[in-house]
Formats: structure tokens, sequence, C-alpha cells
């Protein structure tokens, strides 16, 4: 698979904020590498305040301005580098190292595409149904999957989309009651063939997603979520478990969520055996 | 122009900035986002002489001023290493040094003799002091005896020069110098991470998988000069200083503290263009100063209220 070479540079901040008290969305101009990113893949963000570690986010969108190309991360502020992000000004300049990581790989022409995503899963899941739309004329099936009220502003980039959108609430606030399966069954027949689930979201979610997708028999490729050193490869950081079904000789245990992911087949991981990243 | 080259050990190093080992891989993941002839060296990642798995995860943790990190070593072997990775080692134009693990004095000699042959290495760096694996490093780097015994292993089956890198949480780390000096040891690396701990509060655990980790970054330069700096009084071979180093002049610091070279761990990790950069900000601070050349400022420190130098 062919990635774009990373570039590593200060970057003007187009525009950045508040969705609501929790997310925010950053839009930084977009030098050529940025804007050829592939959906899926992501960048480290040099949040300020003092810390030492870059943090890694995936990008939401291209989006093409009068004064050049800009992508845009939607993110939740939840730990100390998502604090300090927040106060990064508009105007101003942040370093960013990427595009980085293996994208999605698109549907082939006879399969049915479903996206689905859940909380601040939910941004890749724009870019690649933009991709997919552009590749097959064809919009695919996105699900959008909420706790309820207070997650809504994740939903903002896939509600900018042309195509068809069905939202999943835990609380039943929009749309669906229940999950993103619950949504997909309202798509998808149980014994429809050619279907290629995409997914990215909280590890329980990314379990289901795998589980259900194993019993029909559908690809599925998630999209995982680390702590990373470097996003590069250079400090075996960003550890994941593969699948504990026995390994060919010579292949590690682990596999780097930055440079062999983050996407990734979902049979390739034990995903039962991950956790959610410590703030 | 300043003179930016110096030597370690007989390798004429361009300047005198290295990368550090574990945090630039085997060179081919920097591919693209530098420019590997504005360096004085790599230093790669361990190796080993079967592949490592490495720790589980979480292994790394932001801490004040730092990061602790617990890979474990994860590394492909010899093997993989000599088949995979030496073909775009060579192909750089830039010193490589490869760094040597091992759990036992026969694995570091196998991985040392299993890298006699292969061209594009000129030099071997031996971890002695990596504090992640419970069964290994550790014992050798936190005694003199120890040290000397795994040192006079891998020199006695070497023709390369070895580098030894020495361990900071030791008593004396003048006498852990002198014993690798005296078994052969071309050169030392000083330093390597301190051990330490982040806790999860909230689920009151350790953050990182392994329980503790290798604390690194800005937040271990003081402990890592005093280090270089009693080195130097210590031994006559020369020094690599590693530890914290994000700036040209926090490398020079080094150089006046005693070391030839130095090395870039962390910063570089994260901003994979500092090597480069903290070379053009040595040069610029002894342009500066009209410095003809930066070996001049090698071990250089003078006594607390000396005068200034001119």
């Amino acid at each position: 698979m062919s990635t774009p070479t990373a570039t590593d540079g200060l970057r003007r901040i187009v525009e950045h904020r508040a969705l609501d008290d929790r997310h925010r969305l950053l839009e930084i101009e977009a030098d050529p590498a940025l804007a050829g990113f592939a959906p899926g893949q992501f960048v480290m963000v040099d949040c300020g305040g003092g810390l030492t570690l870059r943090r890694p986010f995936s990008i939401q969108r291209r989006r093409i301005r009068e004064e050049g190309t800009t992508i845009e991360i939607l993110y939740r502020v939840v730990g100390r580098g998502t604090r300090a992000m927040a106060d990064l000004a508009a105007g101003g300049e942040v370093w960013v190292l990427g595009p980085l990581g293996q994208p999605f790989t698109l549907p082939s022409p006879d399969h049915v595409a479903v996206l689905l995503g859940g909380g601040v899963g939910i941004p890749p899941m724009v870019a690649l149904a933009e991709a997919i739309r552009g590749a097959s004329r064809v919009h695919p099936h996105v699900v959008g999957g909420i706790s309820g009220v207070r997650d809504r502003s994740c939903l903002a980039g896939l509600r900018e989309l042309p195509g068809p959108l069905t939202v999943a609430t835990l609380d039943g606030s929009e749309g669906v009651r229940g999950t993103v399966l619950d949504a997909m069954d309202t798509l998808v027949a149980p014994a429809a063939t050619h279907v290629q689930l995409y997914a990215c979201g909280p590890i329980p979610m990314l379990v289901a997603v795998a589980e259900r997708a194993r019993e029909r028999g559908w690809p599925c490729q998630v999209s995982v979520e680390a702590l990373m050193g470097c996003g590069y490869g250079a400090c075996v950081g960003c550890a994941v478990p593969r699948s504990t079904t026995p390994l060919p000789a010579n292949v590690p245990r682990w596999a780097l969520a930055c440079k062999e992911g983050p996407v990734f087949g979902a049979e390739e991981l034990d995903l039962a055996g991950m956790e959610e990243p410590g703030r | 122009m300043t003179d930016l080259s110096t030597e370690v050990a007989g390798l004429q190093l361009r300047n005198p900035v290295l990368l550090a080992s574990g945090c630039a891989g085997y060179g081919e993941e920097l591919d693209g986002l530098l420019d590997w002839r504005e360096l004085g060296g790599l230093v790669t990642k361990g190796v080993s002489r079967e592949p490592w798995q490495g720790n589980p995860p979480p292994r790394v943790a932001e801490t004040a001023s730092g990061m602790l990190n617990a890979i474990g070593l994860q590394n492909v072997g010899l093997d993989a290493f000599l088949a995979d990775k030496t073909a775009y080692l060579g192909g750089m134009d830039c010193p490589v040094i490869v760094n040597v693990i091992g759990r036992s004095v026969d694995e570091y000699v196998a991985v040392t003799e299993g890298l006699q042959r292969e061209g594009a290495i000129d030099a071997l760096e031996l971890n002695i002091s990596c504090p992640n694996i419970k069964a290994g490093g550790i014992q050798f780097g936190t005694r003199p005896d120890a040290a000397a015994a795994v040192t006079r292993a891998v020199v006695g089956a070497s023709d390369l020069p070895v580098w030894v890198k020495l361990a900071p949480t030791v008593a004396d780390i003048g006498e852990m110098a002198a014993a690798v000096e005296a078994e052969g040891a071309a050169a030392l690396s000083v330093t390597n991470t301190i051990p330490g701990m982040a806790i999860d509060l909230e689920r009151r655990r350790p953050v990182l998988g392994n329980g503790i980790g290798g604390l690194s970054g800005p937040a271990i330069k003081p402990v890592a000069l005093r280090l270089v700096h009693a080195c130097a009084q210590a031994v006559d071979i020369p020094i690599v200083g590693i530890g914290g180093i994000r700036s040209g002049e926090d490398a020079l610091e080094f150089l006046v503290a005693g070391a030839s070279a130095v090395q870039v761990g962390t910063a570089s990790l994260v901003e994979p263009g500092a090597g480069p950069r903290i070379v053009r900000e040595m040069e610029a601070w002894l342009d500066a100063r009209g410095d003809a050349t930066v070996r001049d400022l090698i071990a250089t420190l003078g006594p607390p209220g000396s005068p200034a130098c001119s």
C-alpha cells in the first residue's frame, strides 16, 4: 500500500472553535503532504503546554478554501494533551507531523460499504465516506453512534455530507435508540453478502462490530487508538495485541498502531484484549 | 565557518550530534523526515540474538518535562537485522553504531560476532544499562565486575570499536567507567534512562504495562551532565553525552562537561528534525563567538566561581 510521505512543520491554525463544552474543531493549513492524506491516516500534534510528547489525531476531512487547502481535526478534551491543545489560538501556528499510518482500503466495486463511527471515532469516517463516494459515485451507508445529547458535536462532520446519515443514540435522543449495530440492522439485511464494514470507536464497540462481521462473513476494517511516542515506528511504543490465533514465525506478538495501523483488518487484532488509553 | 567535526575513538564524525538508540529505529523509519548527511551518526535500536517481543502496552507515558518508556527492547533479532535492516543503514552516508543487547554474556557475544562482517557498521554500543528487562541488562550495568566481564567478552569478539553505555543508577559512576575502560571499551555513552513509575490514579495502578519504565527527556539532563562530568574525571577514553538534549546549547553544555559527542533521543523522537536543528544551533552559537572549532569546547568546564572565558 502506498502512503504519501509525511512532513513535519509549523502549520497555521486557520480556525479553532468549541463545538460544545468538550468537543473542538481544529482546522490547520495543509502542505501538499497533509492535503494528500488518505482516509484513516492521522497526524501527531504538538499540543503545547510544555508537554514532551505529541498526541495523535485522526484527520476528519480536507477542506478547499480560497486561501488554500486545510485539514480538520475534531477532538474531545479528555486529558493533559487535549486541554493544552484547546488553548491553541486561531491565527497562530502548531507543529504537525503527518500524514501517518495505514489508511482504510476502499471497498471492492461489488461491495456495499457500511461505515460505523462511534463518538470521537466518528471523524475519520467523514473522509472515508467522501473518498468512497468520489471513487464509486455511490453513497456508502454511514452510521454515527453517540451516547446522547452531550456527544452530538461528534456528528458535525457527518452532517455536512450530502449522503444519508443514520444516527444511533444510546439514550434514544435522536435516530435509532441503541448501538451502531442496531442502526446497521436497519440498513443491511443480516443475510446480505458483499458487505464491507468499516469501524472506528470505543474498544467495546469495535469488539462487537468485529464479532458481528465474523458471524456474517463480512470483511471489516477497524481503526484503533493507542498511546504513542513518535507516530512513525521509531519508538515501538504503540503496541497493540495481534489476534491470538497462532502467528506465523517471525511475526511479533505486538503490532504497531502507528505504522502497521491505525487501520487493521478486524481479524488481525485481539480487540477484546485491548483497553481504552488512560488519560 | 565553524568546524563542527569531532572524533570518538577513531571514528570521524562530521558533527557531534548522533541519534540515540531506541529513538530512531533502524534508520529507515526516519526516511524522508531528515537528511542523514546533516547528522554525526545514528545509534540503532538494540539488537539481540533472537527477536524479543517487548512489554505489554501501554509502553509510553508523559511525565513532567519528560517521558517514561517501557518498550522492553522489542526488536527483530540478529538474523532479521542483518537480512532486512543493513541495506538502508549502508546507504545513509552517516556513521552507524549498532546497539547490542543481551540477557547473558553469551548472547552479547553472539550478536557481536554476527555484526563483525557487516560493512555498514562503524562501531558497537554495548547496552548494559537498559532498566526495562527484568532478567537482563540491569545486572551488568549496576555492578562493576559484571560490567567489566561483559565488556571484556564483547571487546574480545569485536574488531569494531565498542562503546559501553552506562546506567545512571550506580553508586559510583567513575568506578564503573574505569572498570569498562580497563577491559578495552573504546568510548562511553553516558547515560541511559532512569528507572521510574507513573501512576494512573483513577485505576490505581501503574500507567505502564510493565509497571516501571525509563525516564528520559529534559527532566534527566542535570543528572546526565553530572554523570558525564564525573566520567570525564575518571577515564581517558572519549565520552558520548546523552540525556535530555533538545537544543544546541544543551549539546554544547555536554561537550564542556567532557563529552566528545552527544546523542539526542526523546527530542528527536517527537521532532524528527531535532538532530539537524541542534547541529545548526550549535554552529550558530559558535559562529556568534568566533570559535573556530567545536573541539575546543570539549572538557573545558572550570570550577564554580571561575572567571568567565573570553
